[in-house]
C-alpha cells in the first residue's frame, strides 16, 4: 500500500468487531427512523439486537460456522441434489422410454414409468437451442445491409487507403441497384426469421407453463386416485371381516 | 477554478457508472470547477452534457483535468486519453469478461473484449491518477503495469441518500406484506450476475426450510439478454417455484426502496462485480447480506455480512435460514452493514476520499 493510500485508509479501519458506542448510535440515526417496516417480525428483530448484540461484539466467524455445521447436518439427512437435478432426471427417463420403444422392456419395471410421457413432452419442448438461435440470427443482422458503409479497410494505410476507399465507394454506388434490392430481400426474411422465433418462444414459455400446470393436477388426481383405492381397500376389508363373523 | 472534463460513453439515470459520473460532477462543481461531461450517448438532464467529439477544445489546456470511466470498450476514449496534453485520470469500474456472453449476444461479447484489449492500453498510457472501485479492480490494473503510487480506491458515487429521503412505494409494500419470507436480490438480469445460483439456493431454501417464502428479483432487462431472462424463467419452473420467484424488472426508486423494506434478506451471488452498489444500497437500508464472495464482492462486504467462497446452494439457504429464524443474528448482521456504509460508503466519506486523491495531482 503507497503512502497516499495509506493515508486515506487510515481513518476507516474493518470493522471486524461492532463497536458499542456506533451500535447504539446506528440504533438511534434519524435517518432510519423512516426505515419503518409494515411487518412486525423485523420490529421484533430490532428490538431483540438492541437486547443482545449492543453490549457485546458479533462474531461472523462464529456464525459461519454454526451455519456451515447445522447446513452439513442437514445434507447428509436431506440432500438438495435431488432437488436441483430434475432437468437432468427428466433427460435420463426420457432415455429410457426411448430405450422402451426400441423394443427394450425393462421400463415395465421402472417405478417412474407413469411420469415418462410427462418428462419427455417436456423434454422435447427444452430441446430448442434458443441461445444458439439468437446468436445466428444477431450474426446474420450484422450484415443484413449489404452496401450499406465503405469498408474501412484499416489494413492499409495513408493515401493508398483513402483512393481504395474512394474506388470501394464508386463500386458500392454502381452496384447499389442489385444491392438495394437484396438488403430489401434480407431484412424481410430476416424480419420474418424473427418474428417466427418470437413467436416460438412465446409458445415454448407457454408450453412449459401448461405442462407444469398440468403435471400438478395429474399429481394431485393420482393422490385422489390412491386415497380412493386405500378407501375402498379398506371399506373391502371391513365388509370381508363382517362376512366371516359368525 | 479548472476545467475537468468527465468522458463517459453512456449517461442514464440509473447505472452505478453513470450515478458515479455524476456524483463526480457535483462534487466537482461544488468546488467550483467548471466541468462538463462528453458522452456519446446521454438522457440526463440537469449536467452539462456534450458530445465527445468536441471535448478536444475544451481541455486544450495543460491546467485542465481529464477523467475517463472505463466500463466497456470504446475506442474513441482511448484516443481522447492518449492526444490528450492536459492531466489524465482513468476510473475504472471493470469490464466483464467476455465469456459470459458468449452464445448469448455478440454486440456485448465484442464490447466487453474491446474493454478488456483497451485495458492494457490504458495501462500503458501513463495517465496521472489511476482510480479504482475497488481492490480487485486495482489488482486488475497493476498486473497491466499501473504503478502503485498513481493508485488510489475511490468507491463509486451513489444515490443511496436520495432513495433514503423518497417515499417508498405503498402498492408495492401491500403486495408483498403478506406474512411471507422476502429475499431480495437487485442486479440487472445478466449473465455475470449469477441468477441461476441465485435461484438454486433459493430453491433448497423455499423447499428444504420455509415453504412461505418468496424470492424478489429486481433489475433491468436487455432486449439483447432476453434469451437469458426466460432462460431463468424456464429454470425456476423446473425447480417448482413458478410462484415463488418474482421478477420484478426495472423499478422506479420508490419501489426499489419498498422492495428493501420489505427484504428479510438480501442475497447476491454475482460471478463478476467490480464493486456492486446493491449490496451497498441494502446495508445502507440494514438488511442484512448473503453473498458468494466473487470478485469485488468480499471487498464491498466486509465483515459486515455472511459472504461464501462457493455458490453452495446449501450454504447460502442455511444462511438465509439463520437470516430468517434468529432475529438477534439478523438485526445484528443489518447494523454492522448500518455502520459500515456510514464509516466507508456515505457521499461525504466518498467524496472525501476522492478529493484527497485529486489533492495528489498537483
Amino acid at each position: 500500500m503507497s503512502q497516499s493510500q495509506q493515508e486515506l485508509a487510515a481513518g476507516e479501519p474493518e470493522l471486524a468487531v461492532l463497536p458499542v458506542d456506533s451500535a447504539q448510535r446506528i440504533s438511534e440515526a434519524p435517518a432510519l427512523s423512516h426505515l419503518q417496516t409494515p411487518k412486525k417480525k423485523r420490529g421484533q428483530r430490532r428490538q431483540a439486537a438492541s437486547q443482545s448484540h449492543d453490549t457485546q461484539p458479533f462474531d461472523i466467524a462464529g456464525l459461519k460456522a454454526e451455519i456451515r455445521a447445522s447446513v452439513d447436518e442437514k445434507r447428509s439427512r436431506l440432500p438438495s441434489n435431488a432437488l436441483l437435478a430434475r432437468r437432468s432426471e427428466a433427460r435420463s427417463l426420457s432415455a429410457a422410454r426411448n430405450s422402451v420403444k426400441a423394443g427394450v422392456s425393462a421400463l415395465d419395471n421402472n417405478p417412474d414409468a407413469q411420469n415418462v410421457d410427462d418428462e419427455l413432452a417436456r423434454e422435447q419442448i427444452s430441446s430448442v437451442d434458443w441461445l444458439a438461435i439468437d446468436a445466428s440470427l444477431t450474426r446474420v443482422r450484422q450484415h443484413v445491409e449489404i452496401g450499406g458503409s465503405v469498408p474501412e479497410l484499416s489494413r492499409l494505410k495513408g493515401p493508398v487507403r483513402h483512393a481504395a476507399r474512394l474506388v470501394a465507394a464508386v463500386i458500392l454506388l454502381v452496384s447499389r441497384f442489385l444491392t438495394n434490392r437484396q438488403s430489401a430481400f434480407n431484412i424481410a426474411g430476416l424480419t420474418a426469421l424473427h418474428q417466427l422465433a418470437e413467436g416460438i418462444r412465446r409458445m415454448h414459455l407457454s408450453y412449459a407453463h401448461q405442462i407444469q400446470r398440468l403435471e400438478k393436477q395429474l399429481s394431485q388426481l393420482r393422490k385422489q386416485q390412491e386415497e380412493s383405492t386405500q378407501a375402498r381397500a379398506r371399506s373391502f376389508k371391513r365388509a370381508s371381516r363382517e362376512d366371516l363373523k359368525p | 477554478m479548472a476545467r475537468v472534463a468527465l468522458l463517459v460513453p453512456c449517461l442514464t439515470d440509473a447505472d452505478a457508472v453513470s450515478n458515479d459520473v455524476l456524483g463526480m460532477y457535483s462534487a466537482l462543481e461544488a468546488r467550483g470547477h467548471d466541468v462538463c461531461i462528453f458522452a456519446f450517448f446521454w438522457n440526463v438532464s440537469g449536467p452539462k452534457v456534450r458530445h465527445f467529439t468536441k471535448i478536444e477544445r475544451f481541455i486544450d489546456h495543460p491546467s485542465a483535468l481529464l477523467i475517463y470511466h472505463h466500463s466497456t470498450g470504446w475506442g474513441e476514449a482511448l484516443g481522447i486519453v492518449r492526444q490528450a496534453r492536459c492531466r489524465r485520470i482513468v476510473k475504472y469500474h471493470n469490464v466483464t469478461p467476455p465469456e459470459f456472453f458468449e452464445r448469448i449476444h455478440t454486440d456485448y461479447v465484442n464490447a466487453c473484449r474491446d474493454g478488456r484489449r483497451q485495458l492494457v492500453e490504458f495501462a500503458r498510457a501513463g495517465c496521472d491518477l489511476y482510480l479504482f472501485d475497488s481492490r480487485y479492480n486495482m489488482r486488475e490494473l497493476m498486473f497491466e503495469g499501473v504503478h502503485e503510487a498513481a493508485s488510489f480506491i475511490i468507491p463509486p458515487f451513489h444515490k443511496i441518500d436520495r432513495l433514503m429521503e423518497l417515499n417508498a412505494d405503498l402498492a408495492v409494500l401491500d403486495r408483498y406484506s403478506d406474512g411471507r419470507t422476502n429475499v431480495l436480490s437487485v442486479a440487472r438480469l445478466a449473465p455475470n450476475k449469477g441468477h441461476a445460483a441465485l435461484i438454486d439456493a433459493f430453491a433448497v431454501y423455499h423447499h428444504h426450510y420455509n415453504p412461505a417464502s418468496r424470492l424478489l428479483i429486481v433489475g433491468k432487462v436487455d432486449e439483447r439478454l432476453s434469451i437469458y431472462a426466460d432462460s431463468l424463467r424456464l429454470r425456476a419452473m423446473d425447480l417448482d417455484l413458478a410462484n415463488s420467484v418474482v421478477f420484478c424488472g426495472e423499478v422506479p426508486d420508490s419501489a426499489l426502496k419498498s422492495y428493501y423494506l420489505l427484504a428479510d434478506a438480501f442475497m447476491m451471488t454475482s460471478e463478476h462485480e467490480g464493486f456492486c452498489v446493491p449490496i451497498v444500497e441494502a446495508m445502507a437500508m440494514s438488511v442484512p447480506v448473503v453473498a458468494y464472495g466473487s470478485s469485488a464482492v468480499p471487498g464491498t462486504v466486509g465483515k459486515a455480512g455472511i459472504v461464501w467462497d462457493d455458490p453452495d446452494p446449501d450454504l447460502l439457504a442455511g444462511s438465509l435460514d439463520r437470516m430468517v429464524s434468529d432475529p438477534e443474528a439478523s438485526a445484528a448482521l443489518g447494523k454492522m452493514g448500518r455502520v459500515r456504509y456510514e464509516s466507508r460508503f456515505t457521499r461525504e466519506k466518498i467524496e472525501s476520499r476522492f478529493m484527497t486523491a485529486l489533492d495528489h495531482l498537483s
